[in-house]
């Protein structure tokens, strides 16, 4: 439990919006970093759209390569948000309430990298246009569109909601002697909060109406992710379980991935006093049911085909478990399930980095696993002399580089205009469970206001 | 931030040497692969025929025969002669792909065992006789030789989708039926190259008849040919269009029905067949008219975009402090709220205006 001190208030306010004030040189470097692989990106991007797709690996036997997989993994990423923010914020657990923001960012920032990778996928870009002009009802693709722009929507809004009171608080506190561009900014931000009751009903009531419609758009995006390859005759894809084994790894991903995150910034920001051990004990628990759901999805799916054995899905399952594809699914399998398995129950090594470190082996046997999703489906040969093959270039390589530090980057900027933390719902779960010192102390909401 | 120019200048090396990965311009191969050799004899047939497997991936461009592309014709004696004299120059194109001519790299999917195959199948291209692929013998055993004769026999006239019996009568020199001998019947099809497509096979009676019941999709006038060995006979029927459609033009399930017509939303075009049993245009039909459960899914997207136009609603009702005068505070719910609704409305009209956007088809 978070032992509160004299000065409780104080402390959380400077640990929180303390990064917003100073920044160091290491930040900017790393911003510089992230930018110039970025940039790089750009660059093969520029290099893709210019030859064509004959730069990647695809072809139009495996026509769909690294971008999807990436596609699929950062919309998995994105349900870090979801799962520990709304579920939590539902079910009132209080415990919440120091990550509920880096979750938040997580989903905005992956589901915007992630909206991305189809479109870098297209050879002619300039015709995404097509899908908003001529877009049939009955395409999945269609339905992808709409559901991800809703998500992502729902997130943003899910996000500022509960940014509103800080805005209020960075009004207050950073805005004296400041530019009247940042206090324009924040004020409008802070749309009038006082933290008044009938403002504290009407956030409460807006909060509970996005959680609540938030949950169920997370568990359509995937399912229509999903229903891109399930609604295709290929083996492997052609399977009633895609919509659900997409949803469970995509929580499975999301814990991971905000796992991470929860680590670098409480040694970033310092914030081990409100993000503590415990955190990453419940969030590891769950880590681990959602690794035994997925690992109980995968053999349903594997026992079903390969109790059967049709011709097709023969040739896949050689070609997953002893054929070229074997090396990653088992790496796979290893890293993202024996592992980490292992690390979160393996008690002797310390908390924290066995954590994190289970949580960085899932993430990249997720991202394994959508490769394996993707590409092994398209090598199976619609016709005997028709093989298959596919072979990264440096051209993808370099995009989802690119992806990946832009989704950093999205999130390191972030990071230095939002408090990372949720400061008045960290005050307001401090205060609900030791209610016995209110002497000390004016509450948190009426101080953050202009009296 | 003097550090910070490292990166920089790592970034702008790494620019500089993607930009020389680009420019190989020169007709001369650079190492590694300046002069390497075939470890292949040109002639090697076991080489060759494992090339031809990878060449496969090549007749997408390049054609079956080589020759799909005029600046680069593997056909032609000279192509070959230069392949003979310079292996190295082409085994790094083919490695490093040419990417402003459409060339792919194949150094990362193929070994460079497969590499030098395919080009030991690239070079024998020049040197096989030119024969279309049809007149070749079927692959498998070498047809022993069949004294005699085969009769193939049909009616001159059919309907598309209906039965057709072809008959094939085989007899020997002395004119007597054949028994037990399997003919093989095939249609002359038009897929990307013209060949002749196997249909079925029967085993002949004791009067030397084998019978094929073939139903013909297409009409017009489609050639059949049957084979036994090295016997072959062909013919032609005249096959009518179909009385009906061939294919289905409504599939799925027959729901209840609200009304009693199914609604079909898309362009006129969408409700039949096309000339010649093409396929109609895109359209959506409603099984179950009004009762289809895909009109739930306008109401989802309606209802959803409407909750978060109502969440801001609620946000928007704080009032503007009084100690703040100079600037509006609710700007920004206004502004999302206005956001909302127009993207709201605009992924509505895609999915409502879906089926009636090919106006060009109406």
């Amino acid at each position: 439990m978070i032992q509160r001190k004299p000065g409780y208030i104080e402390r959380l306010e400077s640990t929180a919006l303390g990064p917003l004030n100073t920044t160091g040189r290491n930040y900017y470097l790393f911003i510089l970093l992230l930018s110039a692989v970025l940039m790089w990106g750009v660059y093969a991007y520029f290099v893709q759209v210019y030859y064509g797709l004959v730069s990647t690996g695809m072809r139009d036997m495996v026509f769909w390569g690294l971008y999807i997989a990436n596609f699929v993994f950062f919309l998995g990423i994105a349900m870090a948000g979801t799962v520990i923010s709304a579920v939590l914020r539902v079910t009132r657990a209080g415990w919440r309430t120091p990550i509920t923001r880096m979750a938040e960012i997580v989903t905005v920032s992956a589901l915007m990298v992630g909206a991305l990778m189809p479109i870098v996928d297209l050879g002619r870009p300039d015709r995404v246009w097509h899908i908003i002009a001529y877009g049939r009802f009955q395409s999945a693709i269609m339905w992808d569109v709409i559901v991800i722009t809703t998500y992502l929507a729902g997130s943003l809004i899910y996000l500022y909601l509960p940014l509103i009171p800080d805005f209020a608080l960075m009004r207050d506190r950073l805005s004296r002697g400041a530019s009247t561009l940042k206090r324009t900014v924040y004020t409008l931000l802070a749309i009038g909060w006082r933290g008044t009751a009938d403002q504290h009903h009407r956030l409460e009531k807006a909060i509970s109406i996005t959680s609540i419609a938030i949950i169920p758009m997370a568990a359509l995006t995937h399912t229509v992710a999903s229903f891109i390859f399930s609604w295709m005759l290929r083996p492997g894809w052609d399977s009633t379980i895609y919509g659900i084994y997409f949803i469970i790894g995509a929580i499975f991903s999301g814990i991971a991935s905000i796992l991470i995150v929860m680590a670098v910034f409480r040694k970033l920001f310092h914030l081990e006093e409100y993000i503590t051990e415990k955190h990453f004990r419940y969030l590891s628990y769950l880590l681990l049911s959602m690794m035994l759901i997925y690992l109980y999805l995968i053999m349903t799916e594997y026992l079903t085909i390969g109790y059967k054995l049709e011709g097709e899905e023969k040739h896949l399952l050689e070609l997953l478990f002893i054929g070229k594809n074997a090396p990653w699914f088992w790496l796979f399998f290893i890293s993202g399930m024996l592992v980490p398995g292992f690390l979160i129950l393996f008690p002797r090594l310390p908390l924290v980095p066995r954590i994190v470190v289970a949580s960085v082996l899932v993430n990249f046997a997720m991202w394994l696993t959508r490769f394996t999703i993707v590409v092994p489906t398209l090598q199976v040969p619609l016709m005997p002399a028709a093989v298959g093959t596919y072979s990264a270039t440096w051209v993808e390589w370099s995009i989802t580089a690119a992806g990946f530090a832009g989704f950093m980057l999205i999130f390191a900027v972030a990071a230095k205009l939002v408090p990372i933390v949720s400061v008045w719902e960290i005050a307001e779960e401090n205060k609900e469970h030791e209610p016995e010192m209110p002497e000390t102390r004016t509450g948190f909401m009426e101080r953050s206001s202009l009296r | 931030m003097k550090a910070g120019l490292v990166p920089f200048f790592v970034f702008l090396l790494a620019l500089a040497s993607a930009g020389v990965v680009l420019a190989q311009e020169s007709e001369e191969a650079p190492p590694p692969y300046s002069g390497i050799e075939n470890p292949f004899p040109w002639e090697d047939e076991a080489a060759r025929e494992a090339g031809q497997r990878v060449y496969q991936q090549c007749t997408g461009c390049h054609g079956v025969a080589g020759d799909s592309l005029k600046e680069f014709d593997f056909s032609t004696e000279e192509y070959a002669q230069d392949l003979e004299e310079n292996p190295d120059y082409y085994f790094w194109i083919l490695s490093e792909g040419r990417l402003d001519k459409g060339m792919p790299p194949y150094k990362s999917s193929l070994s460079e065992e497969e590499r030098w195959q395919s080009l030991t199948y690239i070079w024998s291209l020049s040197k096989v006789p030119e024969t279309p692929p049809e007149d070749k013998p079927p692959v498998g055993e070498p047809p022993a030789e069949v004294k005699g004769n085969i009769l193939l026999v049909m009616p001159q006239e059919a309907r598309a989708g209906q039965q057709l019996s072809l008959s094939a009568t085989v007899r020997d020199e002395q004119d007597q039926p054949v028994r037990d001998a399997e003919v093989t019947f095939f249609i002359e099809a038009d897929f990307f190259a013209q060949d002749l497509m196997e249909i079925g096979t029967a085993v002949t009676d004791e009067e030397g008849a084998a019978i094929l019941e073939y139903v013909p999709r297409r009409s017009g006038e489609l050639v059949f040919v049957t084979r036994l060995q090295n016997l072959e006979s062909r013919g032609t029927v005249h096959v009518l269009e179909p009385g009906h459609p061939l294919y289905e033009t409504e599939v799925g399930i027959h729901f209840p029905q609200l009304n009693n017509e199914e609604i079909i939303l898309g362009p006129e075009s969408a409700r039949e067949l096309g000339p010649m049993g093409q396929a109609p245009t895109s359209g959506l039909r409603l099984s179950g008219g009004g009762l289809n459960f895909f009109l739930l899914l306008p109401l989802l997207v309606f209802a959803i975009w409407f909750a978060y136009f109502k969440v801001i609603r609620v946000i928007s009702g704080i009032p503007i402090p009084s100690e703040i005068r100079d600037i509006d505070t609710r700007l920004v719910p206004y502004f999302v709220m206005a956001a909302v609704v127009t993207l709201g409305l605009l992924l509505l009209a895609m999915l409502v205006t879906g089926p009636f956007s090919h106006f060009h088809l109406m």
